[in-house]
């Protein structure tokens, strides 16, 4: 039973064993590796959204930043899949849990930033001033900026998080409104239907991805290519 | 079990003739590798059977002949002259697979259940057991109602709406895109046997054109011997203006006429059916057409044109010293 509202973000266990790895892996079952020239029609979408997203993220990156696009397209996926089978009733979003979405986002971040700095020190610095500032604000934009630079992952992480438990904390309230009202009037048709557009917007929660992906994308352009 | 009656050939033997004819000599009759497999068998068999016997007769009992040294080997012999499938496999053997599955239920449960269920409740069996689930689930709050509950509505029609909607044309658009690909590949493929095609007619033109080389060698022999012709006329002339300009008496001059009158006469007493005869023209050679041999190369296919003197022949009879010479420099 739910005792709070925040028992749909609770680690599911199993026999008191907690199973979020499995939940984790899960996901993997569902993009099956393509056996031939011609495959079965869900494989044949995959492939065919993979291809279009992948050529969407990497066109922009030279080829020492297209090395990269492995890890993209993996992230994406893994985020894509993660948060629409979160959509399902009664099931666990592992991407909802900050723990989880800190460390994906700052390993990552934190590679971008040191290949920057060992490949390209001097632009990597430079990037901390933007251009054309008078002179006296220089130190303290150089924090602004140090700042800015190190918030980042921070930013990816807590962004991905609160956007989905947000979702998810959303849904479960305005059922909850619902069926609180379905005794005392009619008007629980309207707010089905306020369900419905919530629901199809969560959806667009796959942005997000691109949003996530996209925020890591630009800081390794800007690294790479100054 | 009844008794072989056949004298194997030994295996030597048997094997030669099997590699000399594809058969075997059984008793002195070709028979097919398969009886001879057979026969080996039920030799081997009758081993073991004459093994068993001699066993009996060890022990006393009365047994017919047995062939002791093949004993050992007739069990591994049995096993490996085990015939396999040699023929065409029969295809009533195992019925047809169905291509789709069955109805499904509520998208989980396939439609076997049902039949599977319809000797001890018959047709009703869906509508009760959907209906009473449901309702049991309900009634003793197995299934509680939550604020989730709505949200899975909302999720669970929104689904199944998109599906039942959008499907097949996402079905059609992978058959699509799978389409595609093949064509791709299937249109560089014959593109390339195209290509092949067209460089093996090339050579076979070649070749034909090849073989019609001699006719070029032909008419280059004869152009040179119309050139040899041509050149020996032309100093023949030249001799002839040179000896007559050289001996320009009266004399020789009129019995030059005179000689020339009787060809006149012989050529106009002989019936003469046009006005081209052989000896009043000039061989010369013209290029009828050109055609491309080979990538750098021509054929030029030369043709003897005839071209006839100025004068007609009827005039020639009264010439006289002068009009020789002037005809002569003439066609010179």
């Amino acid at each position: 039973m739910n005792e709070n509202l925040f028992t749909p973000f609770t680690i599911p266990m199993m026999l008191g064993i907690p199973i979020t790895t499995l939940i984790i892996m899960f996901p993997t079952m569902l993009f099956p590796t393509p056996n031939q020239l011609i495959n079965n029609r869900m494989i044949t979408i995959q492939q065919w959204l993979t291809k279009l997203t992948s050529k969407q993220l990497m066109n922009t990156h030279n080829p020492k930043g297209q090395t990269w696009s492995l890890m993209f397209i993996s992230l994406f996926l893994f985020i894509t899949s993660t948060n629409l089978l979160g959509m399902l009733p009664h099931s666990f979003t592992p991407t909802a849990q900050l723990s989880m979405n800190l460390g994906m986002a700052i390993p990552l971040w934190a590679g971008t930033v040191v290949m920057g700095f060992r490949n390209k020190t001097k632009i990597s610095l430079a990037h901390l001033l933007p251009l054309g500032t008078p002179t006296f604000l220089i130190p303290m934009l150089v924090m602004i900026e140090t700042i800015s630079l190190f918030i980042q992952p921070l930013a990816l992480a807590v962004r991905l998080t609160a956007n989905i438990t947000a979702s998810h904390l959303l849904l479960h309230l305005i059922g909850s409104a619902t069926l609180a009202l379905v005794n005392i009037s009619l008007f629980t048709a309207l707010i089905t239907f306020t369900i419905l557009t919530l629901l199809t917007i969560l959806e667009f929660a796959v942005a997000l991805i691109q949003a996530y992906v996209f925020t890591l994308l630009v800081s390794l352009y800007l690294q790479d290519n100054t | 079990m009844a008794k072989p009656q056949i004298k194997l050939a030994t295996e030597d033997q048997n094997k030669a003739i099997c590699r000399a004819k594809g058969k075997v000599a059984i008793n002195g009759k070709l028979c097919k590798q398969s009886t001879f497999i057979t026969y080996i068998r039920r030799g081997s068999l009758a081993v073991l059977e004459a093994r068993m016997n001699f066993h009996r007769e060890a022990q006393g009992h009365h047994a017919g002949p047995s062939l002791k040294s093949a004993a050992l080997l007739s069990p591994g012999v049995l096993q490996a002259t085990r015939i396999f499938h040699t023929g065409p496999p029969s295809l009533a053997s195992v019925p047809p697979l169905p291509e789709y599955g069955e109805k499904v239920h509520f998208g989980l449960i396939p439609e076997e259940f049902f039949q599977f269920l319809y000797p001890e409740t018959g047709v009703t069996v869906t509508y009760v057991l959907r209906t009473g689930l449901i309702l049991y689930l309900l009634c003793k709050e197995i299934y509680v109602i939550t604020p989730e509950t709505f949200s899975t509505i909302s999720t669970i029609g929104l689904l199944v709406y998109v599906v039942k909607k959008y499907g097949a044309s996402i079905g059609e658009f992978a058959d699509k895109l799978n389409e595609q690909k093949i064509a791709q590949l299937e249109e560089a493929k014959q593109s390339f046997i195209k290509q092949i095609q067209d460089a093996i007619d090339l050579k076979k033109s070649q070749q034909a054109l090849v073989q019609k080389l001699h006719y070029l060698f032909d008419v280059q022999r004869n152009n040179i011997a119309m050139a040899l012709e041509n050149m020996m006329r032309q100093r023949e002339q030249e001799h002839m203006i040179g000896w007559v300009e050289k001996h320009e008496e009266k004399e020789t001059i009129d019995k030059c006429i005179a000689h020339l009158k009787l060809l006149a006469k012989k050529a106009k007493a002989q019936p003469v059916l046009h006005n081209k005869t052989h000896e009043s023209y000039n061989w010369v050679h013209k290029a009828q057409f050109v055609i491309p041999f080979n990538h750098n190369r021509v054929l030029i296919v030369v043709h003897r044109v005839m071209i006839p003197l100025s004068t007609p022949l009827a005039e020639r009879k009264n010439w006289n010293a002068s009009d020789c010479l002037r005809e002569l420099r003439k066609a010179h």
